[in-house]
């Protein structure tokens, strides 16, 4: 491996463990990173509540995953597992009042903030480099 | 009368888009294209809002937002988009709202919630 590789292997691992570390709380029946995201995605809906099949569209997983991740959240008394009144095949989610505070405390919210602490010429450099990783061709101006 | 900017490929969701907003007292122009956007911004630049689909053929909303702010950098980019294959809507979201986008709405979208986001952001 050359020097360039090691240093690339290395941002990225650190990146990874940037991540990892924000969801500190692995405890079994602690919420998952999916979860998580499912609650974001949840709260992001238009109108009143959302179907599984648009929560798994937003977090980009097959449906199956978030089946499981929304019965967990259910027992977490996070969300709200409704069947359509106008379309029985359909489940409609909601969040909990609980849900909407859980989310007060979303373990992003620690990497946003350690962000804060970035200069801003050095946040917009960042940004730019995101936006290069994720394979968009416009640059931040 | 307030100015809005549509930039979508799909001729349908244009149509809907500029009739629900003009039933509600905006003037709307249309554009299917990036190229289409930059030539209607290059003849007019009174927009107080543009309204971008995320994918718009080969383009993202990023490169249209990129061409528009060129012209007009102080008007606010309200993104939507029904999503695509190969990007989550919540990768598409994170890279709207970082760029600055004021909101960010998904397809199908009620008309009240495209209302209301355009009250609070023209």
């Amino acid at each position: 491996m050359c020097e360039s590789d090691r240093i690339n292997l290395a941002t990225a691992l650190l990146i990874e463990r940037l991540v990892r570390e924000a969801y500190a709380d692995r405890a079994p029946g602690a919420i998952t990173p999916l979860q998580w995201a499912i609650l974001r995605a949840i709260s992001r809906a238009s109108g009143e509540g959302c179907t599984q099949g648009w929560i798994a569209r937003f977090v980009g997983v097959t449906a199956a995953p978030v089946n499981r991740a929304l019965k967990a959240l259910e027992r977490h008394d996070a969300v709200t597992l409704q069947r359509d009144a106008s379309d029985g095949r359909q489940v409609i989610v909601g969040l909990t009042r609980f849900g909407q505070a859980l989310l007060k405390k979303d373990p992003i919210l620690t990497i946003s903030k350690r962000l804060a602490r970035i200069e801003p010429d050095k946040r917009v450099e960042f940004r730019h480099v995101l936006e290069q990783l994720f394979g968009t061709s416009a640059a931040i101006e | 009368m307030k100015k809005i900017l549509i930039v979508d490929d799909d001729s349908a969701i244009r149509r809907v888009l500029a009739q629900i907003l003009e039933a509600n007292g905006y003037f709307v122009a249309t554009a299917a294209s990036r190229q289409d956007a930059r030539a209607l911004l290059e003849q007019d630049k009174d927009f107080a809002l543009f309204i971008l689909d995320f994918w718009i053929g080969s383009d993202t909303g990023l490169d249209v937002m990129n061409d528009l702010q060129r012209l007009r950098p102080l008007t606010p980019v309200l993104f939507l988009s029904g999503g695509s294959e190969d990007v989550a809507l919540e990768t598409s979201t994170a890279l709207g709202e970082m760029r600055g986008a004021c909101a960010f709405l998904y397809k199908p979208v009620p008309s009240a919630i495209l209302l209301d986001a355009v009250k609070r952001h023209i």
